[in-house]
This record gives C-alpha cells, structure tokens and sequence, in this order.
C-alpha cells in the first residue's frame, strides 16, 4: 500500500492539428503508433515507497507537474506504466473546483465529494477542516471573497481530511503566510509518520531539504539527479547557476553593456507590492565586484540590488531579506536602517544599491535573498515591489561543524585551578 | 494489487463516496443555476407555463383545431403540458450536458475523479426540476379534469426510463462535445427536430399517417404516450410500450457508458 512505482514512463502532448484526430486516436482499433509531439518527459522510473517524501525539483517546463498528474491518474503515460497503490489525494491548483458564489463550507463539502468522502464522512471530518484551515466566520462566507492564503489554507485542510495514503502537492504551499506554512510542515511530518506516501513539487530548496526524504531533479522531461535533497539541491543549483551565467555572457556579448545595473532575478515567482517600483535586478559579488556563485563564511561579500520606478518613488528604500534553509528570516537589512534616505527616484530612473556584508559563519545551508524597494519611512513605508526568494546561493562549508544556524566568533578561556569549596558569591548571602 | 487511484478499495465505500460526489455535485448545480435570481427556481415553472400559452394560442386559434374525440382529454392545455414537460426535461438535461465537461475543464485537469458523475449530477438536477412541475401539474389535474387513476403508479416508472434515456444520450454528446466542438450546435437542431417529430404539440393521429416507421423508432413517443396514460388517465396500461421504451433506454444507457469510458481517458489532454 501507499506506493508509486513509475517504469519508463514518458509522456507527450500530442500537438493534433484537431481534437476530433485525438477523438480517432481514441476509438479506432488497433495498436497506436506513438504520437508525434512535444515530449514532457522521457523514460522516467523511480519508485516511491510507503512513509517516504519525494520532491520534485526541476526549472519550469521539466515535466514536474506532468509527473504529479501521471501519479494522479489524471493523465495516463504515453509509454511506460504508472503504478499507484492506495488512496490517492491531490493539491495540484489552489481550490481547484472551487465555486466564488459558494461559501467555503459548501465548498469544502463539494472538494470532499471530490476527493471521494461519503457523505457521513464529510460530516465527520467537516469541523476538523475548519479547524485546521482557521478562517473563521469566513467559512460561511462566499469563497470569491477570499485572500489566496485563505483559499489555500481550506484546499489543504480539505485535502489531507480525506486521510490519503498518498499525497500529491503542487507548490501549493508556498502560497500561505508563515504561520501557516509552519502548521503544514508539521502536519506533513505527521502524516510521514503515519506511513502517509508524500510527493511534492517545490522551487523552495529550504522545503525541500527540509521535508524530503529523497529529491529527484528533473531537467527537460529526463530525470538528472535522484538522492538524498542536500546533494540533488546542491547539483540543480550549481547547475542553474551556469546557466544563468552562460545567459548572462551571451547577453553581455551581443549588448555589451556595463555590468551596473545589474538586469537579472533568477527567481520571480512570489512578487507583491503595489508595482510603482519593481526590483530589476539582483546579484551578489565578491569585494573584487566578480559574481559569486556561493556565500565564504568569514567573507564579505556584496549584495547589488537594482530597481526601477514606475512611477515617482519620494523617500525610496531599498533592501533584502536572506532566509535560512529553513525558511526562517535570517538577517535582512535596507537602505534606510543602514542611515541612508535615498534621494527621489523619478518615473522611469533606476537606482543600484551595493550592500556590502560581513558573513560569519553559517550553517551550510542554502541561503536565499529577498530584495525589496518601498517608499516612505522605517515606521511608514508601502512595499512597492519585494520578490520573494530571488537569490538563492548554497553556503559552503567552514572548518568545523556549525552546531544551530551559526557558529558565533568566540574566545575561550579556561580557568585551571578553581577552588573546589565555597566560591565567591556561593552559599552567604 | 492495483486499483485506479482516488477510490477506496472497497466497492461499498466506493460507491458511498460516488454517490456522495453525485449528490453534491447536482445539489451544486441546481443552486447556481438560480444563484442571484429573485424567482429562484420557480424559474422552471415559468419557462413551461410560457410556452404553454403560446402553443395554445396557436392551436386554439390560428389554426382553429380541437382534439378528436378518442384523445383522452378535450383539455389542451392539459394535453400539450404531458408532452410538453419530459421533452423539455430531455431536451434540457441534453443541451447542458452538451457543455459540462468544457466548462468543468479546470476540475477533470486537476482532481481524480469520475467525471461521469457531471453529466449524470446535471441530469439529476433538471431531473428535480422536472419533478416539481409534474407534481404542480397532477395538483392541476386533479383540480379541473379527473384526478389521475390507478395508472399514475406506473408515473415513477416512466419518468425513470426517460431519465436512463436522457443519461445515456447525455454521456454521449458531452464526450463527443470535447473532442468535436460542433457537437453542441448540431444538438440544438436535433432537439429541436425531436419536438416537432413527436406528438406533443398534436395528438398522434396526425403523426401516424406522415411520419409512420419513424413514430415508431422514436422514443420520446412511448414516453409522452407513457406520461399522458398515467396522468390524464384513460388508456389501459401500455405493457409493450413500456419493453419498447426499457428497451432504447438500457441501450442508451450501456452505448453512452461504453463510449464514455472509452474516450474519457483524453479528456484531461483534450480540454
């Protein structure tokens, strides 16, 4: 029970010039020849077994969600077998089947349906989901009037109410604010626990070192890496990196532009801010100004943010966040607190901002940063633009062991020859 | 062993939470159909009643017509109304089906789950519907003709073949609609044609000696022919229409089912 086993699977999207081809394909008698298409994965095999947590990682596009909804048994492989034992529940689309009109009440009971609940049993778990999805009053109301936190909070209580032997997640998480987060994170060592099969998507390398229990990193529709998350992160990483330095060389040939500003965000999934500034740019570089692919401990490094106004910024502050691993915000800094007040951006400038930084020494982790430009003053700002884990850069190794997050600079001294009876200060008081 | 993912192993839990899903899925449908709107569900009395009117007026007086004296009411409206509402059921289960599983593109792309239950929660909740006019027509009935005999019993059984008859055809053209998009359109010319093959409008005797065979191969005839014997009463029991029309509804049911199962698999690649 609780297993996925994928032999050889591939999988194309057949690019029919006409639906009613696919209809013929469907029907007709007779062995099919493969199709003809585009490929979104090829010869994939990995088994998972019973109260292990697989993440997939993988740039956009390299057969991640394919391989979820193959595991679903929402798409059937083009070749290979799909094997799939128990009950399976899925987090692919955030409230997925969700109606705005209804409330999230009648919304859940519709998605426990789906996720086949009995009647009897939807009005059984039905307070155990409020419970866990802590909306409040709004479960009674209707869901378009919802935050996406809220929606993905009911998805995933509804989700993992229905008991699955297997568990199907697609970045569904990393929608929800940290509290939240941290609920789900537990509850998902619970159900690993409880011997609950876990398989999941995520660009969040601190999740997925984390969580996993093993990583498969997957490189257009191919399997590239398979093994224990830190090994498998540290490989996709480096490997990103080369690329966007092969992007970055190829750019600087044909523009030959001056490296400041620097254009680049390796990462802009998760963006908010009222949008009349947008961060265009970040990159961390040694003091020599020559970009570093991983952070020293004991080093100095510098943090280059670029951003652009949209429309006039008055009292810009630009700054970052670096969370550990873990997720957990680490250590962030901006303009302002550092005792500097910008000057005014006008509508359409660009102003770079080099944060210079002493690293101790940190745990070898993957560290990511989170750039920002807001208007305004320390206790009265509006965010305009902050992109969540921009940056992400592995820390390497110092010399010894870092027992915690860092290992602080320290100075010991040892007294030898204490005396062993009262000492001052002891008993008398 | 294997078994498709998302059911529980056991057949009894399976078909608990299938029927779960059905329920949910129709009790939602009937809702947002009438979400907002101040009639709310007298919606379904309203539209039938219209029609209702117009078909008289045009009987009555542009053509001048009577029903002959073997029909079993001389009440037209009565008479138009028993033919009028399971063709109305049909044709309206059939062109929302039509559509159903395009527009629940998002849920068959992203959940596991047997995605025959759309078509048949939609049947369900226009099947409800139906229900609710033909007990405000019997209240009617009873009121200004003969209240229905002993032959109303068999009212259940009609209705039910007819709704076997409208799933199994409602499966087909919402699996044909996803892969040919014409599906939808050509529907509405059929449904159409149905209404004017089938002695709704005019009693039977003026079908037989035009349409001949075709009466005969058409089932909504035996249902409309089913639905007047038990409500207007009359008419000894028609034991040979009710094979005939068990008959096309199993059919309709086993083809739409075969053929659903069989193309279902593309849906998600196809929508």
């Amino acid at each position: 029970m609780a297993r996925i086993a994928f032999s050889q699977v591939s999988k194309s999207y057949a690019t029919h010039a006409r639906p009613s081809q696919r209809l013929w394909d469907l029907v007709r008698p007779g062995r099919r020849p493969p199709e003809a298409g585009f490929w979104a994965l090829r010869d994939v095999s990995f088994e998972v077994d019973r109260g292990e947590t697989l993440c997939l990682i993988g740039a956009n596009g390299s057969g991640k969600s394919t391989t979820l909804r193959l595991g679903a048994g929402i798409l059937r492989p083009t070749t290979g077998e799909v094997e799939v034992d128990g009950r399976v529940a899925t987090l692919l689309e955030l409230g997925a089947g969700f109606h705005p009109d209804f409330t999230g009440r009648e919304n859940a009971r519709i998605s426990a349906a789906l996720h086949g609940l009995s009647k009897r049993e939807v009005r059984l778990r039905l307070p155990e989901i409020e419970q866990f999805a802590e909306i409040g009053d709004f479960i009674d109301r209707p869901v378009r009037t919802y935050s996406g936190g809220m929606l993905v909070r009911l998805a995933f209580a509804v989700a993992i109410s229905v008991e699955p032997d297997i568990l199907l997640v697609d970045e569904a998480l990393a929608v929800g604010d940290y509290y939240f987060r941290q609920r789900c994170l537990r509850r998902v060592h619970e159900l690993r626990a409880k011997g609950v099969t876990i398989v999941f998507v995520s660009h969040a390398m601190g999740d997925v070192q984390a969580l996993g229990t093993r990583a498969i990193w997957l490189d257009r529709g191919r399997v590239a890496g398979c093994g224990d998350p830190p090994t498998v992160v540290r490989r996709y990483l480096a490997h990103m990196r080369l690329r966007d330095r092969e992007a970055a060389g190829r750019a600087a040939d044909t523009a030959a532009l001056d490296a400041q500003p620097f254009t680049n965000v390796p990462n802009t999934d998760h963006r908010f801010g009222t949008g009349g500034a947008e961060v265009t740019g970040i990159t961390l570089l040694d003091p020599g100004g020559r970009p570093l692919g991983a952070l020293a401990p004991n080093s100095t490094c510098i943090v280059r943010i670029s951003a652009r106004a949209r429309e006039p910024v008055g009292r810009p502050i630009i700054g970052f966040m670096m969370r550990n691993h873990l997720g957990i915000d680490f250590a962030g800094t901006n303009t302002a607190r550092e005792g500097f007040a910008l000057a005014p951006i006008a509508a359409g400038a660009t102003r770079t901002v080099d944060f210079e930084i002493v690293l101790p020494e940190l745990y070898a982790g993957t560290f990511s940063f989170s750039p920002a430009i807001a208007d305004g003053g320390l206790d009265d700002y509006e965010i305009c633009d902050w992109i969540d884990n921009a940056l992400a850069v592995p820390m390497a190794r110092g010399v010894g062991e870092v027992y915690g997050y860092m290992h602080l600079p320290c100075r010991v001294e040892v007294a030898e020859d204490l005396a062993t009876g009262d000492g001052p200060g002891g008993t008398d008081r | 062993m294997t078994h498709p993912p998302g059911l529980t192993s056991d057949r009894d839990g399976a078909l608990k939470a299938a029927a779960n899903l059905l329920y949910q899925l129709a009790l939602r449908d009937f809702r947002q159909r009438y979400v907002g709107s101040i009639l709310g569900w007298l919606w379904g009395i309203v539209h039938p009643l219209v029609l209702l009117a117009i078909y008289t007026l045009l009987f009555r007086h542009a053509f001048g017509a009577r029903l002959p004296a073997e029909e079993l009411t001389q009440n037209y409206p009565l008479f138009l109304l028993t033919g009028l509402l399971p063709w109305l059921f049909l044709s309206e289960s059939l062109t929302r089906s039509v559509t159903s599983l395009p527009e629940h593109a998002a849920l068959i792309k992203t959940s596991v789950f047997p995605s025959e239950a759309i078509p048949a929660s939609i049947l369900a909740s226009t099947g409800l519907g139906h229900l609710l006019a033909l007990g405000a027509l019997i209240l009617v009935t009873s009121l200004v003709a003969e209240p229905p005999g002993l032959a109303l019993v068999l009212l259940p059984v009609w209705v039910g073949l007819l709704a076997l008859l409208a799933l199994g055809l409602a499966w087909i053209v919402a699996a044909l609609q996803v892969y040919l998009r014409d599906t939808a359109q050509v529907l509405r010319i059929i449904v159409m044609a149905w209404f004017w093959a089938t002695p709704i409008f005019l009693p039977e005797a003026f079908y037989q000696e035009r349409l001949g065979l075709l009466l005969d191969w058409n089932p909504l005839r035996y249902v409309v022919r089913g639905y007047r014997g038990a409500i207007l009463g009359g008419a000894s029991v028609g034991l040979a229409d009710l094979a005939v029309l068990s008959l096309f509804a199993v059919t309709s049911l086993m083809v739409g089912g075969l053929v659903f199962r069989r193309v279902r698999k593309g849906f998600p690649d196809a929508l």
